[in-house]
């Protein structure tokens, strides 16, 4: 349960992150803005997303759900 | 005056020279952004004091969900940015020595563009209404039509006496270039 609500929640960031990128990518006037903003983006997301994975994996959800659920 | 020369958008046409893009001023954005700030004050402030005030959240395993928690949140912020962001930077007005591109962007999946050559232009308008747009000299730049469309509104705009200043330099430039074209061709004929 905890594993696909996760999913979701990964899904649904990657989908968002994606049409930013499209949209930096595809419709920015200034090339040096885009290419900074396109990196940033790029660079935080990819980040928080690698940390909130290691994260997610590192904590001992049947622990976590016991106490709290019981 | 800013060289737009490294600037390119859809449908620009061959030879048509960008003279200025003018976004909606810093201070539109800052109101919107005052949510980022205010989260993100939360996301820090919560991660140094909380777990001061609940010791359990400093042991593991509540510490690695505390900090998931933190994360998830992070990730909430970021995207909410680039989405303020988005819609901010995306929003804009292209003057170019033939015309003038409006482009509206309103989140993600709501985007319009639209165009006006100067020779339609009859009258352009400058207003500043309120104390902090007067302060930080920004507001709304009205241009009139023949056909009297609503499309061409420069909304909260920085420097909007400028701007106008520069649209009805262009569309005097524009109705003598007709002028003489007509001119031209007119002669044309009678030779």
């Amino acid at each position: 349960m905890i594993l696909l609500l996760y999913f979701i929640f990964i899904a649904a960031y990657l989908l968002t992150s994606f049409f930013i990128v499209y949209h930096l990518s595809t419709y920015s006037i200034g090339q040096e803005l885009r290419i900074v903003m396109l990196s940033l983006f790029i660079l935080v997301s990819a980040g928080l997303l690698f940390s909130n994975l290691l994260l997610f994996f590192s904590i001992d959800w049947s622990v976590l759900t016991s106490g709290f659920l019981v | 005056m800013k060289d737009f020369k490294k600037f390119h958008f859809a449908g620009q046409k061959s030879g048509e020279e960008i003279i200025m893009v003018v976004h909606r001023h810093w201070f539109n954005i800052l109101e919107q952004m005052l949510l980022v700030f205010f989260m993100l004050f939360f996301m820090f402030s919560g991660a140094i004091y909380l777990p001061i005030l609940f010791t359990a959240l400093q042991s593991s395993p509540l510490n690695y969900f505390f900090f998931f928690l933190e994360n998830v949140f992070a990730m909430f912020i970021w995207i909410f940015f680039f989405l303020i962001w988005i819609d901010y930077y995306f929003d804009v007005w292209i003057i170019t020595n033939l015309r003038i591109v409006n482009i509206e962007q309103k989140g993600l999946f709501n985007r319009s563009v639209s165009e006006m050559d100067f020779g339609r232009i009859q009258d352009v308008t400058a207003e500043v209404i309120g104390i902090i747009p007067t302060f930080f000299n920004y507001g709304d730049v009205f241009i009139q039509t023949a056909a009297e469309t609503e499309r061409f509104l420069f909304r909260q705009v920085p420097d909007p006496y400028h701007i106008k200043d520069v649209l009805m330099q262009l569309q005097k430039q524009r109705v003598h270039q007709k002028t003489a074209e007509f001119r031209k061709m007119m002669e044309g004929e009678n030779l």
